[in-house]
């Protein structure tokens, strides 16, 4: 199943039964996995201890056992209660969409034409994390954000947070540019803990803005996973005739003569991308480009397949 | 040097107006878009800045190019060529086109007439006339009364009046068309413009006459000819009608008639026709030429009807040759000389003595009974006494016979001066009872006689014969046969001696010392003549009026004297006659069988005889008084030079034509012949056809227009293969140091 069922909130709240919609995005995403070991989000080796009868044979360490012959368990992260900080832009580039809705989105029948935007790939991308964090104990909060935080939840993992966490994913995108940097600081001063922070939005930022977001972040000990939501059409710029552009965000309007503009667009947007992805790489954190023509699932589960892999890698 | 110019300016301006519509449609086009709403501004606005400049250079290359294609389409619609020359180039012409419209363009050139073929090459050389140029028309045997004024812009009306020409029987003025021509194309209007004058003209003997010198045409114009079409035919024509005289005064029953060869050297054959109001009926004779003969006489003898004393006023002949060639030199006419009883007044005292013997008759008797020797005679004698000689008298008289002019008051020789003038003969002689002769200065001052006399006259005892030789004499032409016959026999013993100095041809009859027996003289502005005998008509003088040769002299003295005042004046084609018949107002123009020719407007004759237009068709005229009499008939004829068809080599015309200015010949390909003085072979091209380049344009046109969707294409990208499609790969990015 296609996390795409579940993808817009406004379609999740229109659902009774929401947790069992978070379930199923969880189950999405660990489709997504290919059955991979699901170890949550935050997977972090803590320590070892011995061995007793009815404990998990998963968790036995058996690299100690080849050396010594003896039973110890690894104890992780997760155990240690970490907070997970969904972030996502609702600026108005994040309005943009090209995709037109089908009829069955999300289980809705609004016979009414709709373009599936950024915006509502982030959400569906904040939610399935926001759920398998939850879904892990976690503690989870989520933000939204443009110029300044436009809702917020708080950081919890109580019974019912779920549907406060879909509620404050319903947030309408909102003109206006988006401040990172402002929101990352509202978000630090919530975030005492070292946290896991889940930056979702486009970042059609300027990069020392994202730069010193991701150090702040660093600084603080954070570990952040960047999610870049970008509409197809931003990426191959094809199909688009010569017309004036105009901003989301108030820029003033271009006239563009689409063909001609194509190459380098592209030359631009491939720069750009490595830059983004040399200065992720360099603090240590995570990044991953999402589609919004295609399914969150796969992408975020090959997120955490990397992830998890690295983390068994260098434990 | 040549220059650009277009066959249709205002196409080749709309043309260049005409770039503007891409542009426009450029600039409106792109207003009518939708907005696109875009999240990635920054981006796109940092690959638009890193291509604008490029872009830029396509869309000015792409404007430019489609710019140039329509202005090369316009242009090459406007039909622009290079041809004209010099100053000028292309900014106009100025075409003065002379047309030879006399006598000799009546030339037959089988289908058509060498007027109607010039007036064809002129006509197609106005219509090759573009917006702009200039043009006027002359009619080369009218150049005298061209108004010397600017040519105009009217190509329409140039053409209709070429096509209201017609041939006239004028000579032709080349040079003064050519000084017309010159005129008009020197008018400020035609600055600027190549200047050219066109002579259409078949270029006869006719036509060119003795190749006066042409006036020096300014500088900058030339001078353009039809060729010379080529003869066809001969042509033969009517040098000369005269009437044959007949001795005694007796009326005119023949004409000479005498015909040229014009063209051509083979056998040929005509008829001569003589018709005429008066005649009974036409009288035709063959002529024949041969070979190498170039003219031959032939003389027609008619009858006339008798008529009424009024109608002798109207007798005219019109001799006319078979058509041929030239059609306006086949016919002539010559008005015959009024045959009414010729009345002489002598001036003298009468004798009452009936029983004079031949010993006791007066000068006067004598010569009366020479005038009328027979009853009826043709000639009436009155005698008036030298008292009562007054204008009455002389206006009733043909000649005044004055046997005693020193009787004569002064009054009196007035009176006869006038007379004279007038076209009377008076004749004097010596008086016969005096031997001083003192009238001869009165005689002298009167007429203006270039003569001496003796104031005595002079005995010769053994008497002094007339010479058997005669000088031509032309008052006696019709006796001049008989004249070895009959002058010999005459003796004078007595002579007023009277030397004609310098004046040789006054005189008629000599003596065999050589001294005058007869002078004639025809005073300066008169019409009649006066005659002087050297002695008087009395047998102490002379033996003369008991010789047979009395009465032949004195009648052919008074019937010629008579002639040649009344005789028809004939006058050439274009000239302005002047009628010396008292009373005359008009001249009507009358057919050969004399009737009325409709359609001809009379010329009315002013003061003193002269008419108020010069005459422009050949034919007969009838003299009309204001009564509306017929006081006699004017007989026009073509002269045969200006209607003379016989061709001249194009060289000499060229020659001819050259020391006027730059020349060429119709269809010469714009060679232009040297002027003179200028050096050879540095005569400017005077191409009057231009090199098209609306072909040249238009192939810049399809090779813009080619040009123009190929980088229309490239320049929109469009067949570029998208090959960073950045959708649906996924990218993650692990940290370090986890």
């Amino acid at each position: 199943m296609r996390a795409e069922q579940y993808l817009a909130p406004e379609t999740l709240a229109q659902l009774g039964p929401f947790e069992l919609r978070a379930k199923r995005i969880a189950e999405g995403v660990m489709s997504g996995m290919h059955r991979s070991p699901y170890q949550g989000l935050a997977v972090e080796f803590a320590e070892h201890r011995q061995y007793a009868a009815g404990d998990p044979v998963r968790h036995i360490d058996w690299k100690v056992f080849g050396r010594s012959d003896k039973l110890y368990l690894k104890r992780f992260q997760q155990e240690t209660n970490l907070d997970i900080h969904v972030l996502v832009d609702c600026s108005g580039s994040m309005r943009y969409g090209s995709l037109g809705t089908k009829d069955g989105w999300g289980g809705t029948r609004t016979g009414k034409p709709a373009t599936w935007t950024k915006f509502d790939h982030a959400t569906a991308a904040a939610a399935a994390m926001a759920f398998l964090g939850l879904s892990q104990r976690d503690r989870v909060s989520t933000e939204m954000f443009a110029g300044s935080t436009v809702a917020a939840t708080r950081c919890s993992n109580a019974q019912g947070h779920w549907r406060s966490i879909v509620r404050c994913l319903a947030t309408n995108p909102v003109d206006g540019k988006a401040d990172l940097g402002r929101a990352v600081d509202a978000l630090l001063a919530r975030a005492p803990h070292r946290s896991l922070m889940v930056l979702v939005s486009d970042f059609l930022l300027p990069q020392a803005m994202v730069r010193d977001s991701l150090a702040r972040l660093r600084h603080c000990g954070h570990d952040a996973i960047l999610v870049r939501v970008l509409d197809r059409q931003e990426l191959s710029f094809d199909a688009l005739d010569d017309a004036p552009f105009q901003g989301l965000e108030g820029e003033p309007a271009l006239e563009v003569d689409a063909r001609s503009v194509r190459e380098a667009y592209l030359e631009v947007l491939a720069e750009d991308e490595r830059a983004l992805e040399r200065m992720v790489r360099g603090f240590g954190f995570d990044l991953v480009r999402l589609d919004t023509h295609e399914s969150v699932g796969p992408a975020l589960a090959a997120l955490l397949a990397r992830r998890d892999m690295l983390f068994r890698g260098t434990s | 040097m040549p220059g650009l110019a277009f066959g249709s300016p205002m196409l080749a301006l709309a043309a260049c107006a005409a770039v503007l519509l891409p542009i426009l449609i450029h600039l409106l086009l792109r207003r009518r878009r939708l907005p696109v709403e875009w999240a990635a501004m920054e981006l796109l606005r940092e690959a638009l800045r890193r291509i604008e400049r490029r872009r830029r250079v396509e869309r000015l290359l792409l404007l430019a190019v489609r710019c140039a294609l329509i202005a090369a389409a316009g242009l090459a619609i406007a039909a622009p060529f290079i041809g004209e020359s010099a100053e000028g180039s292309r900014s106009g012409r100025t075409l003065v086109v002379v047309v030879d419209d006399s006598a000799a363009s009546n030339e037959s050139l089988g289908d058509r007439t060498a007027f109607a073929a010039s007036v064809d090459s002129a006509r197609a050389s106005v219509e090759s006339l573009r917006d702009g140029d200039r043009v006027a028309v002359v009619a080369a045997s009218r150049a005298s009364s061209v108004a010397r004024e600017a040519a105009s812009l009217d190509r329409a009306g140039a053409l209709r009046m070429l096509s209201s020409m017609s041939p006239t029987e004028l000579p032709c003025d080349l040079p003064g068309a050519l000084a017309a021509a010159a005129a008009i194309a020197s008018q400020p209007e035609s600055e600027g413009h190549v200047r050219e004058v066109l002579l259409a003209s078949a270029f006869r003997a006719g036509s060119v006459g003795a190749m006066a010198p042409l006036p020096t045409l300014g500088d900058g114009l030339r001078i353009r000819a039809t060729a010379p079409p080529e003869a066809i035919g001969p042509n033969l024509r009517l040098a000369s009608v005269e009437p044959e005289r007949i001795a005694g005064g007796g009326s005119v029953s023949s004409v000479q008639v005498r015909v040229a060869r014009d063209r051509g050297d083979s056998l040929v054959r005509t008829a001569v026709r003589a018709h005429g109001p008066s005649l009974t009926a036409p009288v035709e004779r063959t002529v024949e030429l041969q070979p190498g003969e170039r003219e031959r006489t032939v003389s027609i003898a008619f009858t006339e009807r008798s008529a009424a004393q009024g109608a002798q006023s109207r007798r005219a002949v019109t001799a006319t040759v078979g058509a041929d060639a030239q059609p306006v030199d086949d016919s002539r006419g010559v008005a015959l000389a009024a045959d009414a009883r010729i009345r002489a007044v002598i001036v003298d005292r009468r004798s009452f003595d009936a029983g004079s013997g031949i010993d006791r008759l007066s000068p006067g008797e004598w010569i009366a009974r020479a005038l009328a020797p027979s009853d009826p005679a043709p000639i009436e004698a009155v005698f008036v006494d030298p008292a009562a000689f007054d204008a009455r008298t002389a206006a009733a008289a043909d000649a005044v016979i004055v046997v005693q002019p020193q009787q004569l008051t002064e009054p009196q020789w007035s009176l006869l001066s006038s007379f004279v003038t007038q076209g009377g003969l008076a004749a004097f002689m010596p008086a016969a009872r005096e031997r001083a002769q003192p009238w001869t200065a009165a005689f002298v001052r009167t007429f203006g006689a270039p003569w001496t006399f003796s104031l005595e006259a002079v005995d010769s005892d053994a008497g002094v014969a007339l010479a058997e030789e005669q000088p031509s004499a032309a008052m006696l032409g019709a006796v001049s046969g008989e004249l070895r016959q009959l002058a010999p026999s005459v003796e004078a013993f007595r002579v007023l001696r009277v030397d004609a100095g310098a004046d040789r041809g006054a005189t008629e009859l000599a003596f065999r010392d050589g001294t005058p027996f007869l002078l004639a003289l025809r005073p300066a502005g008169a019409r009649g003549t006066v005659c002087v005998l050297s002695v008087a008509m009395d047998l102490a003088w002379t033996t003369l009026p008991l010789k047979p040769f009395m009465v032949p002299l004195w009648q052919e003295l008074v019937a010629e004297g008579r002639r040649r005042a009344t005789a028809a004046e004939q006058v050439p084609v274009g000239s302005v006659p002047v009628v010396d018949r008292a009373g005359v107002v008009e001249l009507r123009a009358i057919a050969a069988d004399g009737s009325p020719l409709d359609g001809v407007r009379p010329i009315a004759v002013g003061a003193g005889g002269r008419a108020g237009a010069a005459i422009e068709r050949s034919g007969l005229y009838q003299m009309v008084d204001s009564a509306g009499a017929v006081q006699g008939v004017l007989a026009a004829w073509v002269d045969p030079a200006s209607a003379s068809v016989e061709p001249i080599e194009p060289d000499r015309i060229r020659g001819w034509m050259s020391a006027a200015g730059p020349f060429a010949w119709d269809g010469d390909a714009g060679a232009v012949t040297d002027a003179p003085g200028t050096e050879a072979g540095a005569a400017s091209v005077a191409s009057t056809v231009g090199v098209s380049l609306a072909p040249w344009f238009l192939g810049a046109a399809l090779l813009l227009a080619l040009l123009e969707s190929v980088l229309a294409r490239r320049f929109s990208h469009a067949f570029r293969v998208s090959t960073a499609r950045g959708g649906g790969a996924v990218r993650l990015a692990t940290g370090a140091g986890r």
